[in-house]
């Protein structure tokens, strides 16, 4: 019963994942269901999708297409809407019952590469194993494969890539000030205006002198792309601190070391205290920390609360990722894991509101409530922050106090 | 890796050709032999007669905590056996237990942890639903092979099957790419069956003659290969593993 979800909302799938990492760079998206992952996506994990055209379709799968394996069907209701709006690339994206049928995408994908000449990629997902997060690095990693150019052979001088970034764990306000302080800098971010991707970065990943990573997903893909095109990379953001990720940037540019991002070295978790996990505090006074969410967005966070005096221990609750260990605790598998550790005695957590919610009433621990997209959905976006911004922080920091 | 998949008609002798194949091969390759089938007999020539542990099985029984070691076992002259499984006969789903079995193969990483030069997939009977065509899927077996005597009734099943095949064309599906006569010595068998080979543009690779080695063998729970390496059926066998590898290496006649 360890998969069940009781309080909290299962997060969004790899297929809103896929979705997600591909919604803005100029194809068409084929849900391949009977509207209900398209619906999950579009109402809820797509915070773009209200006033955007970007083509997101439902392939409208039903029940005597599933037991005749009417492929044919589907396909030919791809190609038509692909034959009406010239996409750059189609992506079919799976739900549970195609996969129960063993719908075969990759297959199918290239059937329909065959007969339009326009690159499509199957995609197996179902939303059943894994988190969005799997979803984004498999989009990215199959469509940059499919796609990459080779206009150039070697890097570009300033030319930034970002991996993996998504509003599913990354707000638009962190997205936009990141790319802000990197294109003030001079730095070539190769991106359309409100979007989060552009094909330019999928069809040329060799012209990055850099991947830039702010969530795991991006840390994974930037591990791919340094063993596939030689890239190093940076993982993690800053929280305030900026000329120090800047001049990070252009340390790893020179060296062509890949490293993750932090302002005190190594920093202090909080299970390293002596005697920790029994009491409040720890015996030389500093305060515990518990950051629940993305593993590398929160130790971003860990490294600004660390600054502040906090030892910190961060948990990511959407899959592991290979080499996490630098930047992440540990993985709460299940929503039983995540009521676990919100029991245990930190001074304060930083996660999701609707974990926070979950936190025993009474409990003497501060909160500070930091929306995943993933998570909550639009339920708390609108209560959205500048988490990149030290002063916000710390007014979150002396409210908190203040409460309790 | 070479990887190659055997289909025909029910009881036309697949498992019993897959696993002499599986253990001719064996003294040159590291070989994986796959049955898909839920009868999950496919390897018992080269298990002593026994019956290894399905992969549904062993999902049943274990859940996440399956691992490779529980279904993979090795044969006879070291053939790596695996058997899907499948539901009882009459409930669930078999197709979707081929699908189930072959996806916990993948997430194990079978192939990266065993290494097999060569992997046999011994599917049932013909292709009845999505679930039996997943053995010829890009990324499975490249290579397919029909078993099939000279009756009517199996040539019927080999047609079949190669229309499947010819439907999923621009898929990157695996080929057809030789026939291999299980003889039921019917009248006129060879002329038939090649008639059915010119027709569908096919080589027949090699005639297996009917033997009653094949029970004695099968009576103790081994291959002719193993147990009556002598015999000219056994030299039939081995001589059957070297052309399909030939062909399979680009080296044989492209169809
Ligand atoms: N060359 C042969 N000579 C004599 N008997 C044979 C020969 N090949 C197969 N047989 C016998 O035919 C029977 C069916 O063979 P086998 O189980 O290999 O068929 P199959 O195609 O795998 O069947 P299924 O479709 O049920 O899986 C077995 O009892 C086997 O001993
Ligand atoms: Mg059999």
């Amino acid at each position: 019963m360890k998969r069940v979800c009781l309080y909290l909302p299962p997060f969004s799938g790899d297929y809103s994942g896929v979705c997600s990492a591909l919604f803005d760079l100029g194809g068409m998206i084929c849900i391949h269901d009977a509207a209900g992952c398209t619906g999950n996506y579009t109402h809820f994990d797509e915070p773009r999708w209200y006033g955007s055209d970007s083509r997101v379709f439902c392939t409208g799968l039903r029940k005597l297409d599933a037991v005749l394996g009417d492929d044919e069907h589907i396909i030919r209701r791809i190609i038509s809407a692909a034959g009406q709006t010239n996409p750059r690339f189609i992506a079919i994206v799976g739900s549970p019952v195609p996969n129960v049928i063993g719908f075969d995408f990759k297959g199918v994908a290239r059937a329909i590469t065959k007969r339009t000449g326009i690159p499509c990629f199957g995609f197996a997902t179902a939303g059943i194993r894994g988190s969005y997060k799997d979803g984004i690095v498999m989009a990215v990693r199959d469509v940059t494969e499919g796609l990459a150019g080779t206009r150039a052979t070697s890097s570009v001088p300033g030319v930034v890539n970002i991996l993996g970034a998504s509003p599913l764990d990354t707000a638009p306000e962190i997205f936009d000030a990141l790319v802000g302080a990197l294109r003030a800098d001079g730095f070539d971010v190769r991106r359309k205006t409100n979007s989060y991707g552009s094909l330019d970065q999928i069809l040329y990943p060799q012209e990055a002198e850099i991947s830039l990573a702010f969530n795991q997903a991006g840390f994974e893909l930037a591990r791919l792309f340094e063993a596939r095109y030689g890239t190093p990379y940076l993982a993690g953001f800053p929280v305030g601190a900026t000329e120090a990720w800047l001049s990070s940037i252009r340390e790893v540019i020179r060296s062509g070391k890949s490293r993750v991002f932090r302002t005190r070295g190594a920093a202090k978790g909080a299970r390293d205290q002596p005697d920790g996990g029994e009491k409040t505090g720890s015996p030389d006074g500093m305060p515990r920390a518990c950051i629940i969410g993305d593993g590398l967005a929160g130790s971003a966070f860990a490294d600004f609360l660390s600054r502040r005096g906090y030892a910190c221990d961060v948990y990511t609750i959407f899959g592991t990722s290979a080499g996490m260990q630098e930047f992440c605790d540990g993985y709460l598998h299940h929503e039983d894991a995540i009521l676990e550790k919100i029991s245990e005695p930190y001074d304060l957590f930083v996660a999701d509101p609707l974990i926070l919610e979950r936190i025993r009433a009474g409990r003497a621990c501060r909160k500070i409530s930091a929306p995943v997209h993933a998570v909550s959905s639009r339920a708390h976006m609108h209560e959205s922050w500048q988490m990149t911004s030290e002063a916000e922080w710390d007014r979150r920091l002396n409210t908190a106090a203040a409460d309790k | 890796m070479i990887r190659i998949a055997i289909y025909g008609k029910g009881g036309i002798g697949k498992s019993t050709t897959t696993s002499n194949l599986a253990a001719a091969l064996a003294t040159r390759f590291r070989v994986m032999q796959i049955g898909c089938d839920p009868k999950a007999d496919s390897t018992r020539d080269l298990m002593g007669g026994k019956r290894t542990t399905t992969v549904l099985g062993a999902i049943r029984e274990k859940g996440d905590d399956v691992c490779l070691e529980d279904l993979v076992s090795v044969g006879e002259n070291g053939v790596l056996c695996v058997e899907s499984g499948g539901p009882t006969p009459g409930i669930g789903c078999a197709g979707l237990g081929i699908i189930s079995a072959f996806q916990k193969l993948e997430e194990l990483g079978a192939f990266d942890v065993y290494r097999p030069d060569v992997v046999l997939y011994d599917v049932l009977g013909d292709v009845v639903c999505g679930g039996f065509a997943m053995p010829i899927r890009d990324g499975y077996a490249e290579h397919i092979f029909i078993v099939t005597s000279g009756e009517m009734m199996s040539l019927f099943a080999a047609d079949n099957i190669c229309r499947a095949v010819e439907n999923f064309a621009d898929r990157g599906y695996a080929r057809v790419r030789g026939l291999i006569l299980n003889a039921r010595n019917v009248d006129n068998e060879r002329e038939l069956t090649e008639r059915f080979a010119r027709e569908h543009n096919l080589p027949i690779i090699h005639m297996i003659p009917r033997s009653e080695l094949v029970q004695e063998a099968e009576d103790a729970g081994r291959t002719v290969v193993g147990m009556f390496p002598d015999s000219s059926l056994a030299a039939a066998y081995r001589d059957l593993a070297d052309q399909m590898i030939q062909i399979a290496q680009g080296g044989g006649d492209q169809p």
